[in-house]
C-alpha cells in the first residue's frame, strides 16, 4: 500500500513539476529508400501557388558517407538545398555549399532552422494533408523519388 | 498509532511536499531581461493599413517576432508555432498580441503582409512603416536586419536577421527572449505566467 501511495506522489510530482509531457514519435518505417539510405518523416509546410515554401526530412545512412546533392519536383520552379546558422541570436540563411552531407553511418536531419530544401514560386497550392513527390540525388547512391507530406 | 494512520500521514506529508514544490514562485524557462527594462515605443502601420501603437497594448502581454514574407524556413516555422501557441491560450488568446515586423520592407507590401500572415493566424499583427522607423524598431531590438546578397541562389537576396522572439509584459517592459526552436510548452507556460501577474 505504502509503495503504491509513494509511486503515485511520484508520478503526480512528476506531472505537475513538468507540466504536459513531451509527445514522442515513434520511428516509423522510411517513406523511400535507396541503398544504404533511407528516408524518414519527409514534409513539406503548406502554402500558397506563387509563394515560397521549406522542405524537411530525416536521412539515415547504414552505409559509406554520402552528400545529398540536389532536390527537384515538379510542382515550383525552383528548389535548392540551403542551411540555416544561428550567431548570437540571429538567423543568417544561404545555400549549403556542395549539397547537405550525409556521414556514414548516420542520421541527417533537415529541419526548419537547420538544413533543408527552399522551395520557390509554387506552380500549385500545397495543401495540408495532400502529397507532393521530390526527386533526391545522392552522390552515390543516386536517384530516389520521396513521396513528401504537407503539413 | 496504527498502520493505517501511520500511511494517511506519510500520504498527507508527501503531498505537502508536492504542493509546496510546485506552486512556489514560477521560474521562467527562457532567458529573462534582468532587470526588465522598458520595451521601446513604436508607432508602425498593420496589415490593413491601420496605425498601430505599442502603447496600445498595456495590460497585454505582447510577443514580437522579426522576419519577412519571402523567408522560406524560419519564419513561417515561427509563424506556425505562433498560430499554435494562440489555439493552446484558448481563452486567455485575448491577453496576448503577437507581432510580425517585417526586415525586408522593400518586397513586403501592406498586402503581401496579410496574405502571409492569414496563412497562419489573422490575429497575428504584421508591420511594416516607414525606413526610418523601421531602422528605430530593429535598433531597439536588436532585430539586426541585414541584407545579404545570394547571387548563387533564386532568392537573390535574403534578409539575415533576429530568429528570437521578445516577450513584452502587460507593464510594457521588456522580458523573456525566446530562441528559435524553444520548447513551445515552456514558452506557453512562461506567457501564462506573464498573463497571471
Amino acid at each position: 500500500m505504502l509503495a503504491r501511495i509513494i509511486t503515485f506522489i511520484f508520478i503526480l510530482h512528476f506531472v505537475i513539476g513538468c507540466g504536459i509531457i513531451p509527445s514522442t514519435s515513434s520511428f516509423n518505417t522510411p517513406v523511400a529508400s535507396v541503398q544504404t539510405i533511407s528516408i524518414h518523416d519527409a514534409w513539406v509546410r503548406n502554402s500558397p501557388i506563387g509563394d515560397n515554401s521549406a522542405a524537411y526530412m530525416t536521412i539515415t545512412n547504414s552505409g559509406e558517407e554520402d552528400t545529398l546533392v540536389t532536390v527537384t519536383g515538379d510542382f515550383a520552379t525552383i528548389f535548392e538545398l540551403h542551411t540555416a546558422s544561428k550567431n548570437n541570436g540571429m538567423t543568417d540563411m544561404h545555400p549549403a555549399e556542395g549539397g547537405v552531407p550525409i556521414p556514414a553511418q548516420r542520421t541527417q536531419m533537415l529541419k526548419p532552422g537547420g538544413y533543408h530544401v527552399m522551395i520557390m514560386g509554387l506552380s500549385k497550392n500545397l495543401i495540408k494533408g495532400q502529397t507532393v513527390q521530390l526527386t533526391l540525388t545522392f552522390a552515390h547512391a543516386g536517384a530516389v523519388i520521396v513521396p513528401v507530406e504537407i503539413r | 498509532m496504527n498502520i493505517v494512520r501511520k500511511q494517511f500521514v506519510v500520504m498527507v506529508c508527501l503531498l505537502l511536499c508536492v504542493f509546496l514544490n510546485s506552486c512556489g514562485s514560477y521560474q521562467f524557462k527562457n532567458s529573462q531581461f534582468t532587470p526588465p527594462d522598458p520595451a521601446y515605443d513604436f508607432e508602425l502601420i498593420d496589415q490593413n493599413n491601420q496605425p498601430f501603437q505599442l502603447r496600445s497594448q498595456r495590460g497585454k502581454v505582447v510577443m514580437i517576432f522579426f522576419g519577412y514574407t519571402n523567408c522560406p524556413d524560419v519564419c513561417p516555422a515561427t509563424l506556425s508555432d505562433m498560430q499554435i501557441l494562440r489555439n493552446r491560450l484558448g481563452t486567455l488568446q485575448d491577453k496576448v498580441t503577437m507581432l510580425f515586423i517585417t526586415v525586408d520592407p522593400e518586397r513586403d507590401t501592406v498586402t503581401r503582409l496579410k496574405q502571409f500572415v492569414d496563412r497562419f493566424d489573422s490575429h497575428i499583427v504584421a508591420l511594416t512603416g516607414d525606413v526610418t522607423a523601421l531602422a528605430n524598431v530593429y535598433k531597439a531590438y536588436g532585430a539586426g536586419a541585414q541584407r545579404q546578397e545570394l547571387p548563387e541562389s533564386a532568392l537573390k537576396y535574403a534578409m539575415d536577421h533576429t530568429s528570437t522572439l521578445t516577450v513584452i509584459d502587460k507593464q510594457g517592459q521588456r522580458r523573456l527572449l525566446i530562441g528559435f526552436g524553444s520548447d513551445l510548452t515552456e514558452t506557453q507556460n512562461d506567457i501564462l505566467a506573464l498573463i497571471k501577474e
